[in-house]
């Protein structure tokens, strides 16, 4: 049981390293701020490290952290990220405390710095922050002793999101690498979609994006260097995955779009539209969905298609990945031999 | 549907611009035939034009009614219609649908209606509408009509939107911040008639901005109606950088200045006003040179109860389709354009700008046709138009040229030949 990936069970064999990772740590950074800027081999790792959380309820003992604080720092409203990085960190053995922005003294006036000092005089082991300021985890990781994961911040980036898609993708098609991926929606407001550009190219895959053109930044072709469609049909022919974006209510009262009548019409994934992608297309969305907006019902139900259930599911374990590989230098030197998920699990 | 051969013409061609007799074969709604010796089939109706101009009927890309009667009188064929000719506003493809009128509509004796779908729901300036799905209804442009969008945020987005579907976003190049209030050119005549004045800048700030946006977001803007100098000026600039922009103009602004206002005349309260003589000499200039695109009507019936009013709380606007072709066709006669030159700006521009197959004469072109005689001679009075209301503020003014009949889509539903 020499290697971890064995532990792996489910369909698919089990994932072979494509990347050579260089000796030494295989993630040499404090903090998970983005994607951008990840060498595949780390982004791999965190894939691996997180394809063993995946059977597991339990972490095993040598990636169990317990007695180490993790801060969920959250100023913008989510259920679904706040919840599964809590149960991350308890699958973990971490002491998790979230912090409720609504009754903090964030309304009371205080900076986003002075929050950040306070916390850190607490001596947290990791920081996880959502903002809705695009850049907030990077000016919070500057201020703090701890590590530091992003959880969304404004139209930025949202790593764990792109690793748990990728993560599914992965697991569902066995490869990453010569996909055909659409991404499509807002484009412009999504740090979801920024995440998943940065991730998916660097692991090889054929991106393109899929929006009406004010929901496109000017020349998103030169600066992501993927095609873009502003018809869905044609976006979407021949696609391995489409990977739906949410879209905002308020982004459809007239500013940037008309209706959501007219959103759907043209932009809804339907049956009628999804015909054209492969036959074992595979339908993502990072929830939470907006029926009849962005997707069908039929459609996001499909389980022939659908990964949306197993997307939260591979959630939890890409975040007990990334917590564990950035506080891993707080714990004891484990023997790894002895890292079984049966042991976990006692 | 019958077949008609018209025989005798002079065959007016926008496209090759040439002027040349001939005849031309009508079977189906469509041009089958031009040369020469033309023939029909046996039992075709044959029509003498007895020499006078067989041409393409005029594409009217702006207008804010019907008017029916007044336009298939003018020799327009097409009509745009603007989004405020109806209350509530066309902004929504069920009301697209309601306008849409031509041939296809067996009992619809009218030229063919294009309505423009509103570029903000209700007009209102803020919250752009469902214009995909009004373009699908059959919108070829979209607009705000009388106001002008004033927003520059929402104009890009509208612009990159409409660019989707491949539609221009018609404007009106007036300023809203700088024209509100006004009611006549800030001039010398406005100042003597203790008038609010809209300043001539209030029109290239918008032709400045809006362009601009048009090249960012791969939209096209068409400019209706010109009326200045400067807006002239600012426009031959962005077009000669090859920005996506197209403009027209009414033949109010190179016939008449702001002087024609004289006493207080409502009927030369127009929007955008009439401008300085110099304006109006530039614009005249531009439209015989080419850099004014195509020529627009802005039909607008008012009546009393609009017009016999204070000025100031007088409605802007001026009926245009029958006084279009004399007053264009002044140009002609002055020796400042050829009619082919001139005819491009009456229908080929428009159709090239709205996406439309009509407005040539061509084999395969829908038989949109007009004979018209460019030499009559006759006096506008204002009573004796086909419109529904007189406002015209060219009424008494002698002119050139009339139309004789008028074809839309094979169908002839309009006929003057022997009353005059």
């Amino acid at each position: 049981m020499g290697d971890p990936r064995e532990l792996t069970s489910g369909g698919t064999a089990p994932h072979r390293p494509r990347y050579t990772r260089p000796a030494g740590d295989p993630f040499a950074h404090r903090h998970l701020l983005g994607i951008e800027g990840l060498h595949p081999f780390e982004i791999e790792f965190l894939l691996d490290e997180a394809e063993r959380f995946v059977r597991c309820r339990r972490a095993p003992a040598a990636s169990r952290r317990e007695g180490l604080t993790q801060i969920n720092l959250f100023f913008e409203a989510s259920t679904r990220t706040l919840m599964s990085f809590e149960i991350a960190g308890k699958r973990l053995g971490m002491d998790t405390v979230s912090f409720a922005v609504a009754a903090s003294s964030i309304k009371k006036g205080e900076t986003l710095l002075d929050t950040a000092q306070t916390l850190n005089a607490m001596r947290p082991d990791v920081l996880v922050v959502r903002h809705g300021s695009s850049g907030a985890a990077l000016l919070l990781a500057r201020k703090v002793n701890c590590a530091v994961i992003n959880a969304g911040d404004g139209r930025h980036e949202h790593p764990t999101q792109a690793l748990l898609d990728a993560l599914t993708i992965r697991r569902r098609k066995g490869r990453i690498e010569g996909l055909e991926i659409a991404i499509c929606g807002d484009i412009l407001h999504s740090r979801v979609a920024r995440s998943n550009i940065h991730l998916l190219t660097t692991m090889g895959a054929r991106v393109r994006l899929v929006a009406p053109p004010t929901l496109l930044p000017n020349d998103a072709q030169d600066i992501f260097g993927t095609p873009v469609f502003t018809r869905m049909e044609e976006g979407i022919e021949g696609a391995d995955v489409v990977m739906m974006l949410r879209l905002q209510k308020e982004r459809m009262a007239g500013a940037y779009l008309p209706s959501e009548k007219e959103f759907f019409h043209f932009y809804g994934l339907t049956a009628e539209k999804l015909a054209l992608a492969a036959d074992d297309v595979l339908v993502m969305h990072p929830g939470p969905m907006n029926r009849g907006v962005e997707i069908a019902t039929a459609v996001a139900d499909d389980l022939s298609h659908s990964a949306i259930e197993e997307q939260v599911e591979m959630g939890v374990a890409v975040r007990m990945a990334c917590l564990s590989v950035l506080t891993r230098h707080l714990v004891e030197p484990a023997d790894e031999n002895a890292d079984e998920c049966s042991r976990g699990r006692e | 549907m019958s077949a008609v051969v018209f025989r005798n013409a002079r065959l007016l061609d926008p496209q090759a611009e040439t002027l040349e007799e001939g005849g031309l074969v009508v079977e189906h709604g469509h041009i089958v035939d031009i040369g020469h010796d033309v023939k029909g089939a046996k039992g075709t109706r044959i029509i003498d034009a007895a020499g006078l101009v067989l041409a393409p009927g005029m594409i009217d890309s702006t207008t804010f009614a019907i008017d029916r009667i007044a336009a298939l009188a003018g020799g327009i064929t097409s009509i745009l219609l603007m989004p405020d000719a109806s209350r509530p506003p066309i902004d929504r493809a069920s009301m697209v649908q309601l306008f849409l009128k031509g041939p296809h509509e067996r009992d619809w004796a009218g030229p063919r209606v294009y309505p423009t779908g509103a570029a903000t729901q209700g007009l209102d300036g803020a919250a752009m509408a469902e214009l995909g799905l009004m373009a699908e209804a059959g919108a070829p442009a979209f607009s705000d009509g009388n106001r002008t969008i004033g927003n520059a945020g929402l104009m890009r987005r509208l612009l990159a939107h409409a660019a989707r579907f491949e539609r221009p976003v018609i404007q009106k190049p007036e300023d809203p911040a700088l024209a509100r209030c006004g009611v006549m050119h800030e001039g010398a005549t406005a100042a003597r008639l203790g008038l609010p004045g809209i300043p001539a800048e209030a029109e290239a700030l918008i032709i400045e901005r809006d362009a601009r946006l048009a090249r960012a977001s791969g939209g096209h803007v068409h400019f209706a109606p010109l009326a200045t100098a400067e807006g002239l000026a600012s426009l031959t600039r962005l077009k000669d950088e090859g920005a996506p922009v197209t403009a027209a103009t009414t033949p109010a602004y190179f016939h008449l200045n702001d002087e024609a206002v004289g006493d207080y005349r409502t009927f030369a309260r127009l929007s955008p006003p009439l401008r300085s003589e110099a304006d109006r000499l530039a614009i005249r200039e531009a439209v015989t040179e080419g850099r004014i695109d195509m020529l627009c009507s802005a039909h607008t019936p008012l009546g009393e109860d609009d017009k016999r009013l204070p000025f100031e709380e007088a409605a802007p606007g001026a009926i245009g389709y029958e006084t279009l072709l004399p007053l264009s066709l002044t140009l002609v006669h002055d020796g400042a354009i050829s009619l082919p030159a001139l005819w491009r700006m009456l229908s080929l521009a428009p159709a090239e700008l709205l996406g439309l197959p009509q407005g040539r004469l061509a084999i395969g072109a829908p038989a949109d046709l007009i004979l018209f005689d460019p030499e009559f001679a006759w006096r506008i009075e204002a009573a004796s138009l086909h419109s529904d209301t007189a406002n015209t503020p060219f009424d008494g003014l002698p002119v050139h040229g009339r139309t004789r009949l008028a074809m839309v889509g094979g169908r002839i539903l309009f006929d003057e030949r022997d009353a005059l």
